[in-house]
């Protein structure tokens, strides 16, 4: 596979044609010619005779000569600038062959499996961890990186075309670290971040493309584990504050209903106007009372939720905003089920309940629109304010912090949702919530899913 | 005096039903012929009696009250049914008068109310506690066609709108700029005279836009 690369392919220029003993020949024939005529010029001269006295031809054969040992002077030195130049053809060979060698032992030291591929889609250089990852154990050869089964974190299958090399070759795209799940050789599934650079040609169109695959199961192995444990936190939580909510609800409430009805009851039957008032007026604290309770468990725990599901809790939730903050809650939820899994319920429940405490923190709004419905398997929810809005310049986490959407950003972490903010100053801010419902999703999800 | 009328009461908590005895009897003209404390006992307990009317809790051990209450009506068209629940949330409310109730009244404020709902119901009424009445009151939304018809770029703009994509989603499915989708989107907005995406669903749901992608199981 190795090459060298310098000469090979463009045409020799003249000077290369002359070989440098000819040159050498040639200077010294014309040296020994001149220096025989030397002396047989002096052994025939008449050494008395003037200088000017000589006979013409013999002052044209000096001249002749003379202009032969220039001649020959003139070669020694064409010949010794030819050899100075090949010194340094060689040397800048040298420097071309170490420039290759230094670039095979990055290339073979890279963590990563590194390969270049052809706009023939043929892979012309690699190292060893391109050789692992993709040589199929069994059949002890090489397969071409695409004959694999990859999928996006999404679940969906890499067709040909959308691999990121053939994009790269195709419209030259750059790629940086696309996350695919891939089955290799050897029959593991890994997770691989991908990038792919066209190497640019005088053509235009890129004539090979350099691909990276760099494995990022553990990262990915750790990501997820993290979200299953930040699940699991929140889940806890949630039970916990289920229990609690029905708890007081059931209880506590009980109990205050009891003794309100016990209290009439005495108030019925007491005798004295004083002792009357004042029994009512204990009846007024027990009713506050259960007004404390009622609040206290809506806000730990919804029970409409668990009872009747998200699109109802939705709705009363949005209403009691509304009301609350005597502004236009517009709902509507008609495309949602009546239920949901549990926990998708859950999440959609605070998610929403977060951005609408946002709204009635920071957007001064007349008007929040909250609409949702259940498509593909994705839920998603559109929360939208008049309010003031504000200009998310990037979605940094800090950015996300400040305007409260840290909680939510957290939420959906744990089950694989997103969220996009569109908002401007003055315009008004819309959430746009999406979030897969997995339980309904698991068929597909088994495929790509971590088997640990 | 007339005939007393006969009251049977669910509840879980033995002091809120020696309380509404207490309450009841005092008044003279109720009688309670009977009490339970769960699901199964209640429900029996009705065919038994057979009284005037039932006074059920909202949760039961064994089952919800709002489902005693269908349960109930179903097997006792006549029967006055009044719900007595620590539930003030609007969807329970609704949901209690879609299982068939006659009246409800909240716990919080039935030392005052649980008479006047009895005495309504007897006569033919429905009572639902003042304090959740304003919330059952559905509000209309009226949206009607735009006197001015959306433009095709308008509509396709809208139509995504209304399911949900962001402005930057529709621009990249549309190969248009955000500016250009926002443009068009304020202008569907205007003709339609809304400002709000629910608003918008609904008028998209009249129009049959989602007819053909209604919610479908995913893959």
């Amino acid at each position: 596979m190795s090459r060298s690369i310098g000469r090979a392919g463009a045409a020799p220029r003249f000077r290369d044609r002359i070989p440098k003993r000819h040159l050498w020949f040639g200077a010294a024939s014309l040296v020994v010619s001149a220096v025989v005529a030397c002396l047989y010029l002096l052994q025939n001269a008449d050494a008395t005779m003037p200088l000017w006295g000589y006979r013409s031809d013999d002052l044209i054969l000096a001249i002749t000569f003379s202009v032969n040992l220039l001649t020959g002077v003139t070669l020694v030195g064409a010949a010794r600038r030819e050899i100075r130049s090949d010194q340094q053809r060689n040397l800048a060979e040298q420097q071309v062959l170490e420039r290759e060698r230094q670039l095979r032992t990055i290339l073979q030291q890279m963590p990563a499996a590194v390969c270049v591929m052809t706009s023939a889609h043929e892979v012309v250089l690699l190292n060893d961890n391109y050789r692992k990852l993709f040589s199929n154990a069994n059949a002890q050869h090489l397969t071409v990186h695409t004959d694999f089964d990859a999928f996006s974190p999404s679940g969906e299958r890499y067709t040909v075309d959308r691999w990121p090399c053939r994009r790269a070759l195709r419209t030259g795209e750059i790629v940086h670290g696309e996350d695919m799940l891939l089955s290799v050789g050897n029959g593991d599934r890994v997770w691989l971040s991908v990038s792919a650079a066209p190497t640019p040609s005088s053509t235009g169109a890129p004539s090979s493309v350099v691909i990276v695959f760099s494995d990022i199961t553990s990262r990915r192995f750790i990501e997820e584990a993290n979200a299953n444990a930040l699940k699991a936190i929140m889940r806890a939580q949630e039970s916990e504050r289920l229990r609690i909510a029905r708890e007081l609800h059931d209880e506590l409430g009980q109990d205050l209903t009891a003794l309100s009805i016990g209290l009439k009851g005495l108030e019925a039957t007491a005798l004295d106007a004083d002792r009357k008032g004042r029994l009512a007026g204990f009846r007024r604290t027990v009713e506050m009372l259960s007004r404390h309770v009622r609040a206290i468990t809506t806000e730990l725990r919804p029970l409409v939720l668990a009872d009747f599901g998200l699109r109802k809790a939705l709705a009363e939730l949005a209403e009691g905003w509304g009301e609350r903050l005597d502004i236009d809650v517009d709902v509507h939820l008609d495309d949602l089920p009546e239920r949901l899994p549990e926990s998708s319920e859950l999440v959609a429940y605070r998610v929403v309940q977060e951005a609408l405490t946002n709204v009635a923190k920071h957007a001064n709004a007349h008007s929040i629109s909250l609409t949702a419905r259940l498509s593909d398997g994705q839920l998603r929810i559109v929360i939208e304010d008049d309010g003031l809005g504000f200009a998310p310049s990037t979605q940094s986490p800090d950015e996300a912090h400040h305007f409260g959407l840290t909680g939510i950003l957290e939420r959906l972490l744990t089950v694989g949702g997103t969220l996009e903010v569109e908002s401007s100053p003055g315009f008004g801010t819309t959430l746009f919530v999406n979030l897969p419902i997995l339980e309904e999703a698991a068929d597909g999800r088994a495929l790509y899913r971590l088997s640990h | 005096m007339a005939e007393p009328c006969t009251v049977y009461l669910i509840d879980d908590h033995p002091v809120v039903v020696s309380g509404l005895r207490a309450l009841l009897e005092a008044q003279g003209e109720y009688v309670v012929v009977g009490e339970a404390g769960d699901y199964a006992a209640g429900l029996e307990g009705v065919q038994a009696a057979s009284p005037n009317i039932v006074i059920v809790d909202g949760s039961l051990p064994g089952g919800s009250g709002i489902t005693l209450v269908s349960q109930l009506r179903a097997a006792q068209p006549g029967l006055l049914l009044l719900a007595l629940t620590l539930h003030e949330e609007s969807t329970y409310v609704r949901e209690f008068f879609k299982a068939g109730a006659n009246g409800f009244v909240l716990k919080r404020t039935a030392a005052d109310d649980l008479l006047r709902a009895l005495r309504c119901v007897r006569d033919g009424g429905i009572f639902v506690d003042p304090g959740v009445a304003s919330k059952v009151v559905a509000r209309a939304r009226t949206l009607s066609r735009p006197v001015e018809d959306l433009s095709e770029r308008e509509e396709t703009v809208i139509r995504l709108v209304a399911q949900g994509f962001s402005n930057k989603e529709i621009s990249r499915k549309l190969s248009i700029g955000i500016k250009t989708v926002e443009t068009y989107r304020a202008r569907a907005y205007d003709k339609l005279g809304t400002k709000s995406r629910a608003a918008l669903v609904e008028f998209a749901i009249s129009e049959g836009w989602f007819d053909q992608d209604m919610p479908q199981r995913p893959r």
